[in-house]
């Protein structure tokens, strides 16, 4: 196995890395532009090359951005994405103390170590998970595509009705184009373009980088100031004891990550709340720069990208945002995810693992290093730079295809997007839908074929073990948002903790 | 609420310029168009110093170019 990784690391694949990493730091620091943005931007980027380089560069930027963010966070008070909020909490207060370059090397350390741990948990958990899927039905497919909605709704979004409104919403804008089973065009209201359905990595930038530049934009009379970095060099002993604590984190973040749905600004937040309630005696009190907040934080967030990649690989079910973009990767060059990626090209596997552990070494190298450059390039007037985001995005979406009609579907989304965080809707949800929702139309249909050529159509849908477990996961998932459920639960919860104490 | 159109008013010029400039990228090619459009949209947010103007749309839309269709053979017409 080590082996097998070891082989890949060429110097052409080391260097296609290496170029990710250092977008993925641009991409991370620069607030408005997130993991997702980039990984979009590079996939179109990477649309005609070969299926290793694109890997790599994928990879590099997936890992890198994950942690960039929390450099602007620390220096500036500004997160740099959204996964990158709780490390603000902790890491600027602790900057302000004159202790940015400690707050930084907790950062790079945490997410080494959160990323080396998610990508260990995808090299012990991807196979045997894949062997499960061996058992799915198509009915098992759909139920799981089901829970990975249900889960955005509560999670994803602080509003459950609407995180599943936009669920929705993206389960129908799948639907259009193609019809997969009969090969009918469907809500295509006789437009050519529409036939091929709906683009999704124009969409994905429209949402996640044009639409946060539309907002961003009223927003540019806020001055923010880079903290003067004092010349005292970082304490590596204040890091290193937390190493429990990193652990913690990680099984965190793995596990947000394998839900489907749930991405890494969840996971940082949940991590942050736990070690709030679990580290009895932090060294100052949280939220006034614990060194304990910045790396539960952190270490959480980049455990997300293993995590994440589990279900993606064995299932094919995207574990977040960004793996969504990636599987649209895999269906470029052809590639199924599922139990027949280990056997067939196990190749693939090693590429990815080796890809991401290369950008943990370039997190090591780069992240310390860059950190003040990069809080200077993010201090570069927004006036500046949001034109030069804005013609990414476009060039981004326009590289994709060379056609001009998916920058006017980026446009579009990035309308759609704007208006949607202005009222509080999650284009993460919608987006989520449009990919899930193409694997339920299939599997569910798959399923429904099968019932009815059998003896008996409900039992052979639906008793099997792993169906009837799904379903009732999908049904606790939706029971824990109704509001007086909830209440009831947590009365429950109360009482029982009470007794033991 | 005043404040609030304003803000509007700032994003739909933002989004029509944006469909301009793709407009505009089918007529005039990209180099010319993407000049254009990185000036009116620093005028837009309120760039006014000269040389700043003259020079980032010039630098963006050249290198933006050079890197994709020499590096990364993706053809900007």
């Amino acid at each position: 196995m080590v082996l097998q990784i070891l082989s890949v690391m060429d110097v052409r694949f080391i260097l296609y890395v290496g170029i990710g990493s250092v977008l993925g730091l641009l991409v991370g620091a620069l607030p408005g532009l997130s993991a997702i943005t980039g990984v979009a931007l590079v996939v179109s980027i990477s649309y005609t090359w070969a299926t290793t380089d694109a890997l790599a560069l994928i990879m590099g930027v997936y890992v890198l951005a994950c942690y960039a963010g929390a450099v602007t966070a620390i220096l500036m008070n500004i997160p740099g994405a959204p996964s990158a909020v709780a490390t603000t909490l902790d890491g600027y207060p602790l900057a302000k103390q004159g202790k940015a370059k400690t707050a930084i090397m907790a950062a790079v350390i945490a997410s080494t170590f959160g990323s080396v741990a998610g990508i260990v948990a995808l090299i012990l958990i991807a196979r045997p998970m894949s062997m499960i899927a061996l058992r799915f039905s198509p009915m098992d497919y759909f139920l799981l595509s089901v829970f990975g909605l249900t889960t955005v709704g509560s999670i994803a979004s602080k509003n459950f009705l609407k995180g599943l409104i936009c669920a929705i919403l993206g389960v129908l804008l799948s639907t259009v184009g193609i019809d997969p089973i009969m090969g009918l065009p469907r809500f295509t209201f006789g437009i050519q373009s529409l036939v091929s359905g709906i683009p999704v990595i124009p969409a994905l930038i429209g949402l996640f980088g044009f639409s946060e530049v539309l907002g961003q934009i009223n927003e540019i009379g806020l001055k923010a100031e880079i903290l003067k970095i004092s010349k005292k060099g970082f304490e590596l002993k204040p890091i290193l004891r937390q190493w429990k604590l990193a652990i913690r984190a990680s099984i965190i973040g793995i596990f947000v990550g394998i839900l489907p749905g749930a991405g890494a600004p969840i996971a940082a937040l949940l991590s942050y709340d736990n070690a709030k309630r679990t580290v009895k005696h932090p060294s100052v009190p949280f939220g006034e720069g614990a060194i304990e907040g910045v790396i539960a934080s952190e270490t959480a967030n980049n455990a997300v990208i293993g995590g994440a990649l589990i279900p993606m690989l064995a299932l094919g079910i995207p574990g977040d945002s960004v793996t969504m973009i990636i599987l649209s990767v895999f269906y470029i060059h052809g590639l199924v995810p599922g139990p027949l990626l280990f056997t067939q090209t196990p190749e693939l596997f090693n590429v990815i693992v080796a890809g991401g552990l290369l950008g943990c070494v370039f997190l090591l190298l780069l992240g310390y290093t860059t950190a003040p450059l990069l809080a200077r390039v993010v201090k570069i007037s927004k006036k500046v730079l949001f034109p030069i985001i804005m013609v990414l995005c476009i060039v981004g979406a326009y590289a994709n295809t060379n056609s001009m009609y998916e920058v006017f579907v980026m446009i579009v989304f990035g309308v759609i997007g704007y208006y949607m965080k202005d009222h509080g809707y999650s284009p993460a949800a919608m987006v989520l839908g449009m990919v899930l929702g193409t694997l339920m139309d299939n599997n569910f249909r798959r399923a429904m074929s099968l019932a009815i050529g059998s003896e008996n159509p409900f039992a052979n849908t639906f008793i099997h073990p792993i169906t009837i477990i799904l379903i009732l996961l999908t049904l606790f998932s939706l029971a824990g948002n109704i509001p007086i459920i909830n209440k009831a639960l947590h009365g429950a919860m109360k009482r029982l903790t009470r007794g033991h104490a | 609420m005043p404040a609030r159109a304003r803000k509007n008013t700032k994003t739909i010029v933002m989004v029509l310029l944006t469909i301009g400039y793709g407009v505009l990228m089918m007529f005039s090619g990209f180099i010319i168009s993407t000049a254009a459009y990185v000036f009116v949209v620093m005028l837009l947010l309120n760039e006014r110093r000269w040389w700043m103007l003259v020079l980032v749309p010039i630098l963006t839309s050249l290198t933006i170019y050079v890197v994709f269709n020499i590096g990364l053979q993706v053809y900007l017409a």
